[in-house]
């Protein structure tokens, strides 16, 4: 019988009623910005997307340490999960940027700092995910993988700082006390957050129930084989 | 108006991504569950009749 999980459910209804109101205070409640117009509203989303990127990351470096410190398996199914859902906000990311980048900038990409940095911890984490994907050895793999995911780690903080480390094109959004927005757009940017914070922890226990029953899967077919071979055993006796 | 394509398509790309993933997500969860269903079956059987081939 399927096990009803009850964190990604909770998150799951949160980020539901979020993402039905999130179009109405990115859209209607925040005020235009007279420049970039429609284009300034990819911010509500693609901000928190990469916040939650960050979390993604930063979770799944936690989890590869404790990992490697304590070999407890629980870890590196956590450590995994956080990493592809990190992915997927990276992706989002990585798309909606350019998107934004087009009609401010006049063009979809340049090669500056924070958008190399971020290309590159996507390609961290891609090689992550197949290492996950295409590796036989599952113990060696998860080593592997534990520390490529503290390597991607160590990404962020550059990527966070990259527009006050170096000139950079993309501009300083959140940056404590220079986080000049006015009120409504500060308050829809904000829920915009919180929703994807509740979409980020539905998916990621939604995630990690899926590995969990995969692991039991493969532990039961183990026990299989390893009661074939016994049979087989007896049965040349 | 200004650049409304522009947020209509980076709108759709993430909620079309999202779903993607979930849908995904699902189809992976389903499969492991029936997987799991019959082998648990299979191993029962296996149990309460030792002789059987598992």
């Amino acid at each position: 019988m399927r096990r009803p999980y009850i964190p990604a459910f909770v998150f799951g209804i949160l980020a539901l009623i979020g993402l039905a109101i999130a179009p109405y205070m990115a859209l209607m409640y925040a005020g235009m910005e007279k420049d970039m117009g429609f284009a300034q509203k990819i911010f509500y989303y693609h901000v928190p997307s990469a916040f939650m990127m960050y979390i993604g990351f930063a979770l799944c470096a936690i989890f590869s340490a404790l990992y490697l410190y304590k070999k407890d398996k629980k870890y590196d199914i956590w450590a995994l999960c956080s990493a592809e859902v990190g992915l997927l906000f990276c992706t989002l990311v990585l798309l909606t940027g350019p998107i934004w980048a087009k009609p401010i900038w006049g063009t979809w990409w340049v090669w500056d700092a924070q958008l190399t940095l971020t290309l590159m911890l996507w390609l961290i984490f891609v090689a992550y995910m197949m290492l996950h994907s295409y590796s036989e050895d599952s113990l060696q793999s998860a080593k592997f993988r534990a520390v490529l995911g503290i390597i991607g780690f160590l990404d962020m903080p550059l990527i966070h700082y990259a527009t006050k480390l170096w000139r950079t094109h993309h501009p300083e959004v959140v940056r404590g006390e220079e986080f000049g927005l006015p009120l409504d757009m500060k308050i829809a940017f904000y829920f915009c957050v919180l929703t994807f914070l509740m979409l980020f922890l539905a998916i990621l226990f939604k995630r990690v129930s899926v590995e969990k029953a995969h692991d039991e899967l493969e532990s039961i077919k183990s026990e299989i084989r390893d009661r074939k071979a016994i049979l087989g055993q007896l049965g040349s006796d | 108006m200004q650049y409304i394509g522009y947020m209509t398509a980076a709108y759709i790309i993430i909620w079309v991504a999202i779903l993607l993933y979930f849908l995904n997500l699902a189809k992976r969860e389903k499969d492991i569950w029936e997987e799991l269903q019959g082998l648990r079956a299979t191993l029962n059987r296996g149990e309460s009749t030792p002789q059987d081939n598992v």
